[in-house]
């Protein structure tokens, strides 16, 4: 009776994952292992591939500019990910106190971001950050500060980068992290004021361990969503050649390769190497959460 | 509870009513095939207008024929092509440029237009435009408009500094000293520049190397040959004025704020660049625009490009993709294309610049008898476009050439080769 | 029970707050101002942040009316509709399964799931384009919608929202005989509402923004999403930056609009009703 229940049970899961893990694997999986044969090959788009063996990633363990690439992803992913989630936890945890006055306000102003284009965002902040008439410059200039050439400067686009990305994305992480916190019955919370404790407590003890499930969905997502970003080293990098070789990272360097250069075979190689690693991050943290994320 | 299911049910109409739309799409497309369609594509949406009008006239001549135009994306343009192309579900017509002349046209997905010579009639158009679009000695491409490389000026500002205005007998020394005398210093900012530079390769350095007898790339176009003394000379002339005299702001600065916005803006007083941006100066600028001939040096010299349409090998149509072509390649086309664009027939251009006629348009039009193709590679020539133009900005950015050109040279060749 | 009666109050937290929002929001400013200005205006330097006048709409006039933003908008609609809904269905189905099910080769499926978010998606372009053409559904809003219906992101939350719930609402609910879709549709989901409203959201605004997929398989402009069109406002030679700011007006306002209006469903303080403590 009970093998019977076990195995219409797994019939049913079965049935109730086939549209999402069918559409998955043939959307996403067979054409990534499709990228993986293009990885052996030599393409340009036009013509048909030619096999050319393991030349691409030979040329790409002797490639500078990957290793590059490589510590520049990995600086944004450092620099970014903690940054942007922690502030969102932050945010979550202020807009979802019941006497805020205006919190539906500073809720949509929070979440404005997120709902504009890429490439809007980027062509905005260039203008604040241009050199001669920016918005940051005039305030600059108003505090008799130094005015830098923002997007000339290696260090400073990479910051402009890190905080347009946190502006751009804080809204998405909030709004994760809010739905999370509000499944947390205020009783918890209620029964810490009659212990008389302090907002720290009321966080660190209730608040944090509660939202460890949509925690450990953020950071898994902030990691891989900045391993992937480009679009703002794209449009950044635009003004200054130097700058931008600088700081070109992993996702850049496929883009570029594969259709600046039309270099596909090369472009995918660099791509799979990428997964990879960015594969091995994730099942590290898939195997780490054990630790510290607490399901009901 | 109730709230929710209501919206489900909302929601669950609204899906419905999504999906018979997506499928009725479906049905319509297919009672559309009855009639033989044809597919333009390119990538600038100031042509759907004119266009439009010559989709019209062309099927109001030729029923049974429909043209179906397509706007992409200047950004995205390639891409889609390359995606579509191989898999037949591309245009039948569309744009091609001088640089992915070089790639596409020897795939084998691009139609041999000379078997139609006749039809076509290249003898309407000078051989220049068509050539960057011959492969194995045959042609592949309907030339559509041009743009050459002239000298904007703003008249006020000008005036302003008690400047003459540039003449055709202009050399370099009279564009230096003009450029001197236009580059305003407020303390330490300069907030007016006499002239913008540009390591550009349609736009910038490339038309002084040339004006300076130097020379781009070999005559087979397999190697660049822009370290001679003379393009060293020419580079180092662009350099000075940026760094030596302040004339011009650096390229980082000029790049941040683009070199048409700081012209359009009065923060430039005169500029080199393509004439396919004279509309959008001339909508701004309005009579404080003028235009002159690039100062020369040794030589005049002016780099041209134009585009062409191609056909695609594999369309569904091939007769009806000829119909569409010679009309594209007829005068009508040019009396209509010329509202928005020089068109590359003979005569075209003149009826474009008519509507200019407080400026002096002719010196436009004499760029054909000094024009020089843009500077693209043999093989490669997208990729190394891009290369070229990318080891120019960092050449740029040092006061003194040095050894520049030489390592520029070295890194391009390499990619051409590869 | 001791009734803690809070009013609203202004906190030092709130000024900080206040604060941040208005540095947020200093970018739209800019965006909705500008989408009034003339072509000139925006190229004047310094740049004015005023435009000469608020009631000249010129650019919005010329989205609408030379080109076509009205047809654009019922694309999107459709594309973004057609995506979200079975999406959230099908994903929170898939995630229940994941969450609740002890079923053979769990991990390894839901961990095979995230190499799906792994790769650049220009890189698996092509595939998917022949893919879709071997379907027959190039050029079409199918085209666009089935591919993008499958989620890691979303059956990945929903995952983790359905971990959190306990397992005794199952028992019970097993105990009075239900089997596990009424288990999953009509006791669990339930208790989702915040999070199937957040992750709809998300969902909502990504297909209502998503650019590449769509223009790859799209190639007749009466089907071209929004995205596409403001795209193609990004000319080869020169940007009109008051039109592309007219346009992220036109695009983003829908979406605020879906915002503003969900925040009236985002369920207050105990969504968990019937647990003891």
């Amino acid at each position: 009776m009970q093998l019977k229940r076990k195995h219409k049970d797994w019939m049913v899961a079965f049935l109730f994952i086939a549209p999402v893990v069918l559409g998955l694997y043939i959307f996403f999986l067979y054409p990534m292992a499709h990228s993986v044969f293009i990885s052996f090959t030599e393409w340009n788009h036009l013509n048909p591939p030619q096999f050319i063996g393991l030349k691409n990633y030979q040329r790409l363990f002797n490639d500078p500019t990957i290793w590059l690439e490589f510590k520049n992803t990995l600086f944004f992913a450092v620099v970014s990910v903690p940054l942007t989630v922690g502030a969102s936890l932050f945010l979550a945890n202020a807009l979802n106190k019941k006497h805020l006055l205006g919190r539906g306000v500073f809720r949509t102003i929070f979440f404005l971001p997120y709902v504009v284009l890429p490439v809007i965002t980027a062509q905005v902040f260039m203008i604040v950050f241009n050199s001669r008439y920016g918005l940051v410059n005039g305030v600059l200039r108003l505090l008799h500060l130094p005015q830098p050439m923002w997007l000339s400067n290696v260090m400073l686009t990479k910051f402009v980068i890190i905080l347009v990305t946190l502006w751009a994305s804080i809204g998405y992480y909030t709004v994760i992290l809010l739905a999370g916190l509000q499944n947390i019955s205020p009783q918890y919370y209620e029964a810490c004021d009659i212990d008389g404790g302090s907002w720290w407590i009321k966080f660190s003890r209730i608040t944090l361990p509660m939202v460890t499930p949509q925690l450990f969905f953020c950071l898994v997502l902030a990691i891989i969503n900045s391993f992937k970003m480009f679009d703002y080293i794209f449009v950044f990098g635009k003004s200054n050649v130097i700058v931008r070789e600088s700081i070109r990272t992993m996702a850049f360097g496929i883009y570029e390769r594969g259709f600046t250069y039309l270099e596909m075979g090369y472009a995918s190689a660099e791509a799979i190497i990428f997964s990879v690693i960015v594969l091995t991050v994730t099942i590290l943290q898939n195997v780490g959460q054990k630790h510290w994320v607490h399901y009901n | 509870m109730k709230k929710r299911m209501s919206k489900v049910l909302v929601f669950m109409m609204l899906a419905t009513m999504v999906c018979a739309n997506a499928f009725a799409a479906g049905g319509a497309e297919t009672k559309a095939r009855d009639t033989k369609t044809i597919n333009l594509w390119f990538w600038d949406q100031n042509g759907e207008e004119v266009y439009k009008k010559m989709i019209e006239e062309f099927e109001a001549e030729n029923p049974g024929i429909k043209v179906s135009m397509t706007v992409i994306p200047w950004a995205d343009y390639w891409t889609k092509l390359q995606m579509a192309l191989p898999t037949g579900t591309g245009p039948d017509v569309f744009w091609l440029n001088h640089p992915n002349a070089v790639s596409y046209l020897p795939t084998g997905l691009i139609m041999d237009l000379e078997p139609n010579k006749d039809q076509l009639k290249f003898e309407n158009f000078n051989s220049i435009y068509y050539e960057p679009f011959v492969y194995n000695g045959d042609r592949y491409g309907v030339p559509i408009f041009f743009d050459s490389v002239i000298l904007y000026y703003n008249k006020a500002l000008f005036d302003k500094a008690g400047v003459a205005y540039p003449t055709d007998s202009w050399t370099w020394s009279d564009f230096l000293a003009a450029a001197s005398k236009l580059t305003i210093k407020d303390k330490d900012t300069t907030i007016q520049y006499g002239t913008v530079v540009d390591p550009d390769m349609q736009s910038g350095v490339s038309n002084f190397i040339l004006q300076n007898g130097g020379m781009l790339y070999s005559p087979d176009r397999m190697s660049l040959q822009i370290d001679t003394p003379e393009g060293r000379e020419a580079a180092q002339f662009q350099l000075d004025l940026i760094y030596k005299y302040g004339y011009a702001p650096k390229v980082s600065e000029m790049r941040e704020i683009t070199k048409p916005t700081m012209f359009q803006s009065g923060m430039a007083a005169m500029v080199i660049h393509h004439t396919g941006i004279l509309r959008q100066f001339s909508e701004v600028l309005g009579e404080d625009l003028g235009i002159a001939p690039a100062p020369q040096q040794k030589r005049r010299a002016s780099i041209y490009h134009n585009l062409a349409y191609v056909a695609s090998a594999k369309t569904k149509y091939p007769e009806e993709v000829m119909k569409f072509m010679t009309y594209l390649a007829s005068s009508r086309h040019a009396e209509i294309l010329s509202s928005v664009w020089a068109p590359c027939y003979n005569g075209g251009a003149e009826q474009f610049y008519a509507k200019y006629s407080y400026l002096d348009t002719k010196y436009i039009v004499d760029t054909v008898n000094y024009g020089y193709p843009l500077p693209i590679s043999g093989k490669n020539a997208g990729p190394v476009y891009t290369l070229l133009n990318n080891e120019m900005d960092k050449i740029f950015t040092q006061p003194k050439l040095g050894d520049g050109f030489a390592e520029v040279q070295k890194i391009v060749n390499a990619e051409i080769n590869k | 029970m001791i009734k803690i009666q809070k009013q609203k109050r202004i906190s030092v937290g709130f000024f900080v707050l206040a604060l941040v929002a208005i540095i947020t929001i200093i970018p739209f400013f800019w965006i909705i101002v500008s989408s009034f200005k003339t072509y000139r205006e925006t190229v004047q330097i310094p740049v004015a942040f005023f435009p000469g006048s608020f009631r000249n709409l010129d650019n919005y006039k010329e989205l609408f009316e030379r080109l076509n933003f009205l047809s654009y908008y019922k694309n999107n609609i459709i594309n973004t509709i057609g995506i979200t809904v079975p999406q959230l269905f099908l994903s929170s189905l898939a995630a229940y399964a994941f969450a609740r099910i002890d079923f053979p080769g769990k991990n390894i499926i839901f961990m095979s799931l995230l190499l799906a978010l792994m790769i650049p998606i220009q890189m698996i372009l092509m595939p998917r384009y022949k893919l879709i053409l071997d379907m027959g559904l190039f050029d079409s809003y199918l085209g666009i919608i089935i591919p993008s219906i499958p989620s890691v992101t979303t059956t990945f939350y929903m995952r983790q929202q359905i971990m959190s719930l306990p397992r005794s609402l199952d028992e019970s609910a097993y105990l009075d005989g239900a089997g596990h879709f009424r288990i999953f549709w009509s006791i669990l989901l339930p208790l989702c509402n915040s999070a199937l409203l957040a992750t709809g959201i998300m969902c909502l605004v990504f297909s209502w923004n998503d650019f590449l997929w769509p223009l790859v398989v799209i190639n007749s402009t009466d089907k071209y999403t929004l995205s596409i069109a403001v795209a193609n406002l990004q000319g080869q030679h020169l940007t009109k930056d008051n039109l592309l700011f007219a346009a992220a007006v036109v695009v983003s306002l829908p979406m605020i609009i879906v915002f503003i209006i969900s925040q009236r469903y985002f369920i207050e303080g105990i969504a968990l009703s019937g647990i003891k403590e």
